[in-house]
């Protein structure tokens, strides 16, 4: 019963990512029902994570279950603001496969049971949730370079397609993802420190952890992207591959935290 | 009545002919009402274009539209009518409708399916209006047409894409850079095409213009016109990094620019993008700049691919187009019936009520001995029995106004009732 909301939510995002797909590639002038898909798939997606808090007692990404759902939803909130501001009308046809496939997963993931609350658990909230928003913004900046990618792709094969004409700007796409990295750097570095504070209050060791190590590999990753943005002058089609193998490395990080569970990341419940 | 042009186009004239009887716009009103002096000319519009000069006009039945309108055409413009005539084409009733919808439509223009011809069909049908030329067949075929065209345009796709060089080389500029507005344009070359594509991407929003030539004085004399610098060709290399857009048209016959230099300046741009357009032949930029990450280089032949990909496929929605104007000309033309059928039906009701006058001034005076209540019912008795007579072929002439009936039935009814 509890998953209804989030069947409705996968049922809204399929049709979303149908109508941005077709509004991208299909050859009619039609309009893209894309973000509306979102809007409704984001509100059915916050009922649930609502209606799995109150029945954990606890906040949603206490569960891994909560965590792929909010991280869903983290990337539909981004998709629907991003939709309204920009011109970029096909971003739906690349967001919301991607939100549709984090919704599918969630609901044939199985629940684990939640680890007691601790009293540092402000901080777990911190920690969580900026992980999350920090992958979140390292997949949105994923996201518009495989499309600055296809666009440069376009522009070099010389001819005015209506692929071409339906995605945005390279200037665009490009401040979409130097935005979108920044953010993302900055919840991802607020995630690390609130995970050392919390490590260090509990007395546990973080040298040596697997799950520390890779963390500060993407981080590090990010810094010099956007060190060589801001300083040497790094653009185009390299800070897009680049952009694209450090959300691989985020994306790695936080699919194997909700299989293999570390000594870290048990008091998160992970 | 009957609708009729008269006119020529670039395909009929040569350009000096087309000036010759171009009319200038202040002077459109009083051209039109001299048109309409003319007792057989009874509503008149004139189309003026850089390709078309076309004489609209609802003409009495019977008249030699070709002899009346040709004559009166060329007058207008003090011409002697042996020296326009082998150029005049004429169409007359639905011919006509569909030829000016076509024309409204951009099917009949030089640039297959292009949209500004429609502004100048509505700007002289306003033109017409208020000079008080038009009627209401005039203005009828005018709204129709504007009709027309709007669905042709946006039924099918007849003006979609780009279909000149300048307006390709913009809208790849744009799905690089999005907004033109804080762009620098950098001219190579002061020669006509140059000239031509920067104007297209002035018009999408470009400010800042710099404009390099061999002679500094020739590439100030494109420049100031937009506030813009001129410089030697020597000096480019020291400002190629400022320029967002290169357009380069010289007639150098080795390349004016290298990978290398582009990269160079790539490097002093922070590696922000460069839209290069070569319109030179032979080439200007060295195609190697292609490779170049950041540098994205279009020459002639890549633009007029383009424009000849958007011509073709304009052409295939022709036939659409087409069966849009047929519906739309069988539309007008059924409006057209529907005013003969209502004159006529005026006409009938008109001579039928006199007779029915008439034969009660003779009855009622003779008809003493009847009361006034009698008189009155004698008088329904008429009135009845004329509207009862006239019902039926009433009804039929409405039938065939509504069908595309022969154009004699109504002259066989006129002559029936000898109206």
């Amino acid at each position: 019963m509890i998953r209804v909301p989030l069947i409705l939510a996968a049922c809204s995002y399929g049709v979303g990512t149908v109508s941005g797909l077709y509004y991208l590639l299909g050859r009619a002038e039609r309009r893209s029902f894309a973000p509306t898909a979102g809007l409704v798939g984001a509100i059915f997606q916050f009922t649930f994570l609502v209606w799995l808090g109150v029945a954990l007692r606890d906040f949603p990404s206490a569960d891994r279950v909560g965590a792929l759902e909010l991280f869903a939803l983290s990337l539909a909130v981004i998709y629907v603001a991003l939709e309204q501001r920009m011109k970029f009308k096909a971003l739906g046809a690349f967001a919301l496969p991607v939100i549709l496939a984090l919704t599918l997963a969630g609901l044939f993931l199985e629940s684990r049971a939640p680890v007691p609350a601790t009293e540092h658990e402000l901080l777990v909230i911190v920690h969580a949730v900026c992980a999350l928003a920090g992958c979140g913004g390292f997949a949105f900046a994923a996201l518009a370079a495989v499309a600055y990618l296809v666009q440069d792709r376009q522009l070099r094969l010389k001819l005015l397609t209506r692929l071409l004409e339906r995605m945005a700007s390279l200037d665009e796409l490009d401040r979409l993802i130097r935005r979108a990295t920044a953010l993302g750097f900055l919840a991802f570095t607020i995630s690390l420190i609130a995970g050392s504070i919390l490590a260090a209050s509990l007395s546990r060791p973080i040298f040596g952890n697997w799950v520390v190590a890779w963390s500060i590999l993407v981080w590090v990753l990010y810094a010099v992207v956007l060190h060589l943005r801001l300083n040497a002058s790094l653009r185009g089609r390299r800070v897009a591959y680049l952009t694209i193998g450090g959300f691989t490395l985020a994306a790695a990080l936080f699919v194997c935290l909700l299989f293999v569970q570390d000594n870290l990341h048990k008091l998160a419940g992970g | 009545m009957r609708i009729a042009v008269v006119g020529i186009n670039h395909r009929t004239a040569s350009v000096e002919l087309r000036e010759k009887l171009a009319i200038p716009e202040h002077e459109l009103p009083d051209c039109l009402r001299t048109v309409c002096v003319d007792p057989e000319i009874a509503e008149s519009a004139l189309l003026v274009t850089c390709n078309r000069v076309e004489l609209y006009a609802a003409i009495r039945e019977g008249v030699d539209a070709f002899g009346k309108l040709s004559v009166v055409l060329a007058r207008i413009r003090s011409l002697d009518i042996g020296s326009v005539s082998p150029s005049l084409y004429l169409h007359t009733d639905a011919e006509a409708v569909a030829h000016l919808f076509r024309v409204a439509s951009g099917l009949d223009s030089m640039v297959l399916g292009e949209t500004e011809v429609l502004g100048q069909v509505r700007h002289a049908y306003e033109m017409a209006r208020s000079a008080g030329t038009t009627g209401r067949f005039l203005n009828a075929l005018f709204q129709h047409a504007l009709n027309a065209a709007k669905r042709v345009h946006t039924e099918t796709a007849i003006s979609r894409g780009r279909a000149s060089v300048g307006s390709v080389a913009v809208e790849f500029a744009c799905r690089v850079f999005g907004s033109l507005s804080e762009r620098t344009a950098l001219v190579i070359g002061a020669g006509e095409a140059a000239s031509l594509t920067l104007e297209s991407a002035l018009e999408a929003g470009v400010r800042k213009v710099i404009v390099a030539n061999r002679t500094v004085a020739r590439a100030q004399e494109l420049a100031e016109p937009h506030g813009g610098e001129a410089i030697s060709l020597s000096e480019l290399e020291a400002h190629l990094h400022r320029a967002d857009i290169v357009i380069s048209s010289t007639s150098a016959p080795h390349f004016i620019l290298s990978p290398s230099q582009l990269e160079q300046a790539l490097r002093r741009r922070r590696r922000e993008p460069i839209l290069v357009l070569d319109i030179a032949v032979p080439r200007d930029v060295d195609p190697a700049v292609a490779e170049l990450d950041g540098v994205y280089l279009y020459d002639i032949d890549d633009l007029q691919a383009v424009v000849a990909e958007t011509l073709r496929r304009r052409e295939q929605e022709v036939p659409a187009c087409e069966a849009i104007i047929e519906q739309e000309v069988l539309a007008f033309l059924a409006e057209v019936r529907s005013y003969d059928a209502g004159e006529l039906i005026s006409a009938l009701n008109r001579s039928v009520e006199e007779i029915r006058r008439a034969e009660l001034e003779w009855l009622l005076p003779k008809l003493t001995s009847v009361s006034e209540e009698d008189r009155k019912r004698i008088e329904q008795m008429a009135e009845r029995l004329t509207r009862k007579i006239l019902h039926s072929p009433i009804e039929v002439l409405r039938q065939h106004a509504a069908e595309d009936s022969h154009p004699s039935f109504f002259e066989t009814v006129k002559r029936l009732f000898r109206i």
